[in-house]
């Protein structure tokens, strides 16, 4: 597979703190890379250094182009939804599609118009006399409609129902994704992707703790719902997360063998969003 | 940059800002048109009626007969200038004030929308942006008062003609030499033409409104005079503590944006060519101080737009 985006060392100081820090990541043709992480762990800021929109230290390069001394020719090829809320207020949506096939090379307009022919959306109206989940259904259609390689989503469903969010996902693997092309995507709402992710990457303080291929990531990583008698000899194995309620222990091995946890209990396999908790609480335990 | 991005881009500017840029201008034509019919109506009677009442020893073809004896007089130049000039002042006038407006919305607004994102999402450099901002306020805005101003005077003449071929036909009185003398396209022309002038003069506060624009997180307005008026503040109690004789940087403000007496007088010699003095006076006030300024504001816009973090 080849690779479509390359970080070293990429960091972003904000005076004396590090907002981004040491940052190395590799994403292939055919990933759907999540990047997971709280509230002010660096995710937005990670996007926006891989974008070139803001300064920092390191190295990126996209598709073979460095964002910060390229980015305007970058942009040709990676599309971006930075949040829901940006399209223009004031802009109508035909106004949209024109303003996008007058400055984009690679913007297919009809695709744009097939998309949001299959919507109730009039070409007519303004973004603002649209609710939100009608904002995001234009902004998709015109995101879907750039024949990108690779597409940056940050918090894109952010403040959508569930529908809405649903919606956007599946129109996302349908009208844009194949293997050519590679997907970054910020939520908080992991497990809503967990189904479509191919890697996983958890940023806390602007350090990436964890980063895997979703099928060895569940490999990796057991939830074990532990007896009561085997909670002191589960404790042994180093449990990087756990949990008791009413009366029910689980825990959440790394790395431990299969054949050690099966006497402690029942083993599954954790979601995604249990390791995020696991690995995010880790010194709690 | 592509000339296809490039007119996009212009386009952009229209529909986001088309209120201003082409109702107002609408408008004020409107008014201007229908300002002097409402005055007729107003008048107790015909035109004619009152021009008679007012020169009661004058009958109204005798007027027009002594206006054709002396058709070719240079006045007729001086006053096509002056009404041309009365014409297209409203506009210019309001099309300032929208300019200003406009340099100190264009950057702000989408930063407070958080459309910024949007924009900087797509292949557009921030430099063909910024150059578009500057080139859409400077002239193509202007340019749309202009154009108003200009078919507004389009119609005034459209009027005159028929009225010249009333008079010629009906009254046996030609004024067709007053269409010569009066120079009325050359005076429109060079309405265009002080745009460029004008244009370069004003440059530094283009600049410096938009680097305030994209500077200012909120209140771009009090941004743009509050540090002006407090360089001046600090300037006048310098002044007035060491007992200096005057007062450079307000001196040098007033000077470069007010037009004296003497600077029109200087020029104003010659009648028939009267309409380039505002732009001889317009390009007099032109300095290479003001423009390196405004090269040093631009480029700071461009470069705070181009590194600034705006989520």
């Amino acid at each position: 597979m080849t690779s479509l985006i390359n970080v070293s060392n990429l960091t972003k100081q904000y005076g004396e703190k590090a907002a981004v820090d040491n940052v190395n990541l590799s994403v292939k043709a055919g990933q759907i890379l999540g990047l997971v992480g709280p509230n002010g762990a660096g995710k937005t800021t990670c996007l926006q250094a891989l974008l070139g929109l803001t300064d920092y230290q390191g190295e990126v390069d996209i598709l073979g182009y460095n964002p910060k001394t390229q980015r305007t020719a970058m942009l040709n090829d990676v599309a971006y939804i930075a949040d829901v809320a940006v399209l223009p207020k004031w802009m109508k949506v035909s106004q949209a599609l024109e303003y996008m096939a007058g400055v984009h090379p690679n913007f297919n307009q009809s695709k744009a118009e097939e998309f949001l022919a299959k919507t109730n959306i009039s070409q007519k109206s303004q973004i603002k006399q649209l609710s939100k989940g009608m904002i995001v259904q234009v902004h998709l259609a015109l995101i879907l409609a750039i024949d990108a390689k690779v597409l940056i989503l940050d918090e894109p469903t952010l403040g959508l129902d569930i529908l809405t969010r649903r919606q956007f996902y599946s129109h996302l693997l349908e009208d844009f994704y194949t293997q050519e092309k590679c997907i970054i995507v910020t939520t908080h709402q992991i497990e809503e992707i967990e189904h479509i992710l191919t890697d996983v990457a958890f940023i806390q303080s602007g350090s990436i703790v964890l980063c895997e291929d979703t099928e060895h990531i569940k490999e990796r990583f057991k939830l074990v719902a532990v007896n009561q008698e085997s909670i002191e000899q589960a404790k042994e194995l180093k449990p990087i997360f756990s949990n008791s309620l009413m009366g029910l222990t689980t825990m959440l091995f790394d790395g431990v063998e299969q054949e050690s946890l099966s006497s402690l209990g029942n083993i599954t396999s954790p979601t995604l969003a249990d390791i995020f908790v696991g690995v995010m609480t880790k010194e709690a335990c | 940059m592509n000339t296809l991005q490039l007119t996009t881009s212009i386009k952009k500017e229209v529909w986001e800002y088309k209120r201003i840029f082409v109702w107002l201008p609408a408008i004020i034509a409107s008014l201007i048109i229908l300002a002097p019919l409402i005055g007729i109506l107003l008048i107790d009677g015909s035109l004619s009626a009152f021009f008679l009442n007012n020169n009661p020893n004058v009958t109204w073809t005798g007027f027009w007969q002594q206006i054709a004896e002396v058709q070719h007089d240079k006045m007729f130049n001086v006053i096509s200038f002056s009404f041309s000039s009365m014409l297209f002042v409203p506009f210019l006038l309001i099309a300032t004030l929208v300019q200003l407006y406009y340099f100190i919305a264009c950057l702000f607004d989408e930063r407070r929308d958080l459309s910024v994102l949007f924009w900087r999402s797509l292949p557009v450099s921030d430099g063909l942006t910024v150059g578009v901002k500057l080139l859409v306020g400077a002239i193509i805005l202007p340019g749309f008062f202009l154009l108003a101003a200009t078919l507004t005077l389009v119609l005034f003449l459209i009027l005159a003609f028929i009225f010249t071929v009333i008079m010629a036909v009906g009254y046996d009185i030609s004024l067709w030499g007053l269409w010569g003398s009066s120079n009325i396209f050359s005076h429109m022309m060079t309405s265009w033409l002080n745009l460029l002038p004008y244009t370069l003069w004003m440059l530094p506060l283009y600049a410096w409104l938009m680097l305030v624009s994209m500077f200012s997180s909120k209140a771009p307005f009090l941004w743009a005079i509050i540090p002006v008026i407090i360089v001046l503040l600090v300037e006048a109690f310098i002044v007035h503590y060491f007992n200096l004789e005057s007062q450079v940087l307000l001196g040098l403000l007033t000077d470069y944006f007010s037009i004296s007496e003497n600077n029109v007088n200087h020029y104003l010699h010659d009648q028939s060519s009267i309409s380039l003095v505002p732009m001889k006076v317009i390009s007099s006030k032109i300095s290479i101080f003001g423009i390196t300024l405004s090269a040093v504001f631009i480029y700071a816009t461009y470069w705070l737009r181009a590194n600034r973090s705006h989520h």
